[in-house]
């Protein structure tokens, strides 16, 4: 599976603290955090509103109960925001194929704008846009993910990656912009 | 572009962004002159850095909303016991609403299909379920929604099947009707009806909020989910698993209680609360502690420790603040801001507030009460939550009568023989003193001495007690006291009530009917049917 691959990716971003404990945390993070993600998506849980805070943190509470120790609780955030990255691009690739596949008959005024948001934003445009800041400066892409998708703070960004909270602010302002500008060029 | 492109263009990005204007632009000239290729990017890049509306963030909100839908929509098309999902209607903390069908096409039926979010597997809560679910769909009533059915899925996920209520948000159809608040009150009074009717039934619903009542294409409106928020509330018994996300945190619990906020017992006055809230939202377009944080802390801290805002400040703080909010809110309510600012104050002040008391026992004792206050308000009459001080229902009576308390003497004068009992006007609705002193007869009355001039009178063979009150010198308005007064009349026993008959006859007109005062003591009730009443005198002592 595919989610395979990317647990393996993941490690190897973390590589330099790696030691076999957080190497078993960290599968059993992504198993918790696939599962639920997959619950979302089998719709078994009606009417809840995915959010990816709320996701992460369900996962973190899980693990919690089943005495799975967690040392590093922000070190577990910040994996868990790449991985709602994955989630929700993979969600709109979902989509996306979906409407170009000819499965018209359900498509709902929602399910017309999921493809496109309103903001006009393409989701492969933006799959690419975070793929080439990777490429350029993977730091300022860790610290996209944190931020937008785990909904990290500052603060919290702080601890996981050690960086100084200025180096933090003009790191993800400079990603912002050139985020935008990717993402509003004419192709 | 190319990774030394990207640093460059990130060290220049930085210092351009330190320097104030004027250096700026020196400094873009040097680096147009040193990296000719790279310049428009740049600009570019400070172009977008300016820019107020975060792409990556609303990408990241839309997709997590389609998300949440989509996974949603995998019941779309699923067969719930007898019923065939065929939509999705809505989402809340609860769970996810459907519409349905009959799945055998029986008969053709629309109805509303509740799942809950979690399941329930172990006898105990199955077995408190199908109790909850029996006494809901025991509830029948206009104002409710009607419960159909339910049952759980196959891997234990409770659902209702619910009456398909094809209505507005009630704050939505009031401002889109611009409905008058009187024409408010009065949707707010039925709402009570329907609050009143599943209170006596031992049902109490818990959630109480725009959302959850909709009016009808009728005007019908109707309360969705009664008693529903209590299978989902955590405890030993809780069908649901806490939700303990941060995002769940989120949620504004605005229409919340302080003993919901603090976690202790849910009783009616929990309802009455929040009908306060909807009421206030409904009269202002406000929430009664307006704050500028929606943070779950802020606004729980709100509801426990701060004193709810006066309906009228809200209207002239918004006035201040912002003219044309306030009279937006006016004029959704089909009223000039001045006129809706002084319909505000008072009494309905008052009655807000008492709905809105931080000890469940200081507000209303029931719905029903809290709608007979409404309902006094719409006919000028005392309310019981402005007190029973004399001044004020001199002041309420005045209000009233005015024209005749000026000529009350000259009508005295002119009358042979004194025609009014005067009753000390008690409280007849509220938990305030509800003795009626015992009273004489003066010849004349006026605005000064602060008295009411009513009267209470037993129609003949029936217990109920109705109230006279007089209009002008030649109308009296007659009112029926049964639910609230005979409550009262047990337990004091010390009602007394006169009327007097005087040379003249009486005519007192209601909505409902025609009352004449004759000149023997009796009074005839003239509506679909006739029946002569007496002066009920109570035995003294």
């Amino acid at each position: 599976m595919a989610w395979d691959s990317e647990i393996t990716q993941l490690l190897e971003n973390w590589g330099h603290q790696d030691d076999a404990a957080r190497q078993k945390l960290l599968s059993v993070v992504y198993e918790e955090l696939y599962r639920r993600s997959m619950i979302a998506f089998r719709g078994e849980k009606p009417g809840h509103t995915l959010q990816p805070t709320a996701l992460i943190g369900e996962a973190y509470i899980r693990l919690e109960k089943a005495n799975i120790e967690i040392k590093d609780r922000v070190h577990f955030f910040a994996l868990a925001s790449t991985m709602m990255r994955r989630v929700l691009l993979d969600h709109a690739k979902a989509k996306l194929a979906q409407r170009r596949g000819g499965n018209q008959l359900r498509v709902t005024l929602n399910e017309e704008q999921i493809g496109q948001s309103d903001t006009g934003i393409e989701m492969l445009d933006l799959a690419r846009a975070l793929e080439q800041l990777r490429e350029n400066d993977s730091r300022k892409a860790d610290l996209v993910d944190y931020f937008y998708f785990g909904g990290l703070t500052v603060e919290e960004i702080h601890q996981v990656s050690g960086l100084s909270t200025a180096t933090i602010g003009r790191d993800l302002r400079f990603a912002r912009a050139w985020l935008q500008a990717r993402l509003t060029e004419e192709s | 572009m190319i990774d030394e492109q990207f640093q460059i263009l990130n060290a220049a990005f930085e210092s351009a962004l330190t320097l104030e204007a004027e250096e700026r632009a020196a400094f873009l000239e040097r680096f147009k002159r040193q990296h000719p290729v790279l310049a428009e990017q740049l600009q570019t890049l400070l172009e977008k850095d300016g820019e107020e509306q975060d792409l990556v963030e609303m990408w990241v909100h839309h997709q997590t909303t389609s998300l949440s839908q989509s996974a949603d929509d995998a019941w779309i098309g699923r067969v719930l016991g007898n019923w065939l999902i065929t939509a999705r209607i809505g989402a809340g903390g609860m769970g996810a609403v459907f519409r349905a069908e009959r799945a055998d096409r029986e008969y053709v039926k629309t109805t509303a299909i509740k799942v809950l979010s979690g399941a329930i597997s172990d006898a105990r809560s199955i077995e408190r379920f199908r109790v909850e679910r029996q006494i809901l769909a025991n509830l029948n009533h206009p104002g409710i929604a009607l419960l159909i059915d339910g049952g759980t899925t196959e891997s234990g996920i409770p659902y209702l099947v619910m009456e398909y209520v094809d209505g507005v948000r009630i704050d939505a159809y009031c401002d889109e009707n611009r409905l008058s608040i009187p024409d408010r009150l009065g949707l707010m009074i039925q709402v009570c009806g329907a609050v009143e009717y599943a209170h006596r039934n031992h049902v109490v619903h818990r959630d109480i909020k725009p959302s959850n009542v909709l009016v009808s294409r009728t005007g019908q409106p109707k309360l969705l989910d009664f008693g529903i928020a209590k299978l989902q509330e955590p405890g030993d018994s809780s069908l649901i698993e806490p939700n303990a996300g941060p995002g769940q945190r989120l949620m504004t619990p605005e229409y919340a209680s302080p003993e919901q906020v603090k976690g202790e017992a849910i009783s009616r006055q929990t309802d009455i609360y929040s009908l306060g809230v909807l009421l206030f939202r409904l009269l202002t377009g406000g929430s009664p502690y307006a704050s500028a944080s929606t943070s779950r802390e802020d606004v729980e801290r709100a509801i426990l420790e701060h004193d709810p805002a006066k309906l009228s400040t809200l209207v002239s703080r918004a006035s201040a603040s912002n003219l044309s909010n306030a009279d937006t809110v006016a004029l959704k309510r089909a009223e000039s801001t001045h006129a809706l600012r002084k319909l505000l104050s008072g009494d309905l002040d008052n009655i807000v507030l008492k709905c809105l008391q931080k000890d469940p026992n200081s507000r209303y004792e029931s719905a029903g009460q809290l709608a007979a206050d409404l309902t006094s308000f719409l006919d000028h009459e005392p309310v019981s939550a402005s007190g029973t001080g004399w001044i004020y229902k001199g002041r309420k009576f005045f209000k009233r009568n005015s024209r005749m308390l000026l000529t009350a003497a000259a009508i005295a004068a002119a009358m042979s023989v004194a025609v009014f009992g005067v009753v000390i006007q008690t409280n007849g609705f509220g938990s305030g003193v509800r003795t009626i002193a015992g009273f004489s007869v003066p010849t004349a009355v006026s605005s000064d001495d602060d008295v009411a001039i009513t009267g209470l009178f037993k129609f003949q063979n029936s217990n109920r007690i109705n109230q006279f009150e007089m209009i002008d010198a030649n109308h009296l308005r007659v009112r029926n006291l049964a639910t609230a007064s005979i409550n009262a009349t047990r337990a004091h026993g010390q009602w007394h009530h006169y009327v007097r008959t005087g040379p003249r006859v009486f005519q007192a007109e209601t909505s409902i009917a025609t009352y004449t005062l004759l000149e023997n003591g009796n009074v005839v009730w003239e509506s679909n049917r006739k029946i002569t009443l007496v002066p009920y005198v109570q035995n003294a002592g």
